[in-house]
């Protein structure tokens, strides 16, 4: 993220002349970041592209609740997280399928998918993630993938220090026993 | 966490999608434009002005009726204890006798 002044941006973004050009930048500089949190949760490509065009898209509407009080990759995860478990919530109900349907559906398509390129060390990986409950998942992924600290997840999922730090804790020994099962 | 489990990205996209993406939410935030409020459109201290005229000039408009509701009692009641006072017993039962002798002839 070389380059970018986070408070040059925010001011363009006030600016009815420079708003287009401003938001723009910002798609540029958090895009990938937001589309890989997304990509590791829905696991589809086509269906991450959905999510991330949908989070964006609420963030140009939304532009004016941003007060500036947190970080805009802060605000724009919170966005993308959102739209995620709704995506995934709305992906159930309308299937109907029981959790287990769901994981193994999913499961499949990340075999079949031309846009999944790892082995299968990294399959049974994902496999495992899988099978945590969402916002567990959410939690893990951020913290092993993306790197996040403990104190810019709260911000971002609204959860304390520790509750997050126990998340994690369970959902590793989760993976960690699906693995040991599957040898 | 097992070492085998790297941090390595298995997913990928299609060539050129992050480019194309960015290109496609320009062209729709250009037909889209989200509506500035009023006070985001004009410079800050027009918005301070028209604020500040405001309140003086509701201030103006409020604080004549209030003080002079205000004198108006506090005349009234001055004159009041200025009339009681001056009458002795004597005179303020003989005004109200008559006062209630009048009443009652009205009254049939």
């Amino acid at each position: 993220m070389n380059g970018f002044n986070e408070a040059e941006w925010l001011a363009k973004l006030n600016s009815p002349k420079h708003r287009s050009a401003a938001f723009g930048r910002i798609v540029q500089e958090y895009q990938q970041p937001i589309y890989w949190h997304i990509r590791k949760m829905v696991l589809n490509h086509d269906d991450a592209n959905d999510v991330m065009q949908t989070t964006f898209m609420k963030a140009w509407s939304a532009l004016d609740s941003f007060r500036g009080e947190s970080k805009i990759s802060t605000w724009l995860f919170r966005i993308a997280v959102n739209e995620t478990i709704t995506f995934l919530n709305s992906q159930r109900n309308k299937n109907s399928y029981s959790t287990d349907d769901i994981e193994s559906s999913m499961a499949q398509n990340l075999e079949a998918d031309p846009y999944f390129s790892g082995d299968e060390a990294q399959l049974k990986f994902q496999k495992a993630i899988m099978k945590l409950p969402d916002k567990q998942r959410l939690v893990f992924n951020m913290k092993y993938f993306d790197d996040l600290k403990y104190e810019e997840m709260e911000e971002i999922l609204g959860t304390s220090v520790g509750a997050l730090k126990a998340s994690y804790h369970h959902a590793v020994k989760k993976i960690e026993a699906y693995l040991l099962s599957e040898i | 966490m097992n070492s085998n489990f790297d941090k390595r990205n298995p997913f990928t996209v299609p060539d050129g999608y992050f480019e194309d993406f960015a290109a496609k939410m320009a062209s729709m935030t250009q037909t889209s434009m989200p509506s500035l409020p009023w006070y985001k459109k004009t410079k800050s201290w027009v918005a301070i002005a028209a604020t500040l005229s405001g309140v003086l000039i509701g201030a103006k408009l409020l604080m004549p009726v209030e003080m002079a509701s205000k004198t108006v009692a506090q005349q009234h009641s001055v004159e009041e204890s200025y009339i009681l006072n001056q009458m002795d017993e004597a005179s303020l039962a003989n005004y109200l006798c008559s006062t209630d002798a009048e009443g009652q002839t009205s009254n049939k």
